[in-house]
């Protein structure tokens, strides 16, 4: 399933649009003529912009489920890795020790935006998909 | 570009509360709020370009950005356009 096909459903679950306004949305999705096959090695997706996080998990007393999905712009998580790079070498290692007892042992002096760059590249072809009993997460570039 | 509008939508689509918030509004207090911010890098950093340059980009980045959590308890949606 493409993404925009998929986009089209979420709209369609979150009440956005018509199930008849999304039949005619996938059916004009379906004339569009069919992208290139991708060369070995090639970015399919191009350059993504976004990271999309989908989180969805099933109550327990058999109610609606919990939704969560966020847009973060690639942009913004850049900006923060520069935030840390200016922050002072003392506040660093308080901030590495407090993440180190919360169960995250990320050391900050080792964030740098050239990592992350290189990190978004490889995520355009990369999804990730979690499912467990009643929860289920999808991360994807976009 | 720093976002100029936010839509937040709490509660239920059609009983929910939808705001549309003007940030340009607040887009004058952008320079009193970057001297402020200059000097608290001069005092703890000494780099008051970078401090700027990536507070600027905190501010832009968040265009484009979308939060949406629907749960039985609370629907609520932010979006920065």
């Amino acid at each position: 399933m493409n993404d925009n096909r998929l986009h089209v459903l979420q709209m369609l679950a979150a009440g956005e649009v018509s199930p008849e306004e999304a039949d005619r949305l996938i059916a004009a999705l379906d004339k569009q003529p069919a992208a290139p096959a991708a060369r070995p090695g090639e970015v399919t997706g191009g350059n993504p912009r976004y990271l999309r996080v989908f989180v969805e998990e099933q109550e327990t007393d058999g109610g609606p489920p919990t939704k969560v999905n966020i847009r973060v712009p690639f942009q913004l998580l850049r900006a923060g890795v520069r935030l840390a790079s200016l922050i002072p070498n003392g506040a660093k290692d308080q901030i590495n020790e407090a993440l180190r007892k919360n169960g995250v042992p990320i050391d900050v002096t080792q964030l740098k935006p050239e990592d992350l760059d290189e990190l978004v590249v490889h995520l355009a072809d990369l999804t990730i998909d979690v499912e467990e009993k009643d929860t289920k997460v999808r991360i994807f570039a976009e | 570009m720093i976002p100029y509008l936010a839509m937040v939508r709490v509660g239920g689509r059609r009983r929910g509360i939808r705001l549309w918030l003007p940030l340009f509004l607040l887009w004058p207090l952008v320079p009193p709020f970057a001297v402020v911010l200059a000097v608290a890098a001069a005092v703890m950093t000494r780099n008051v370009a970078a401090a700027l340059r990536t507070a600027w980009q905190l501010a832009s980045g968040c265009r484009g950005m979308h939060i949406e959590v629907d749960s039985p308890e609370i629907a609520l949606r932010i979006r920065f356009i």
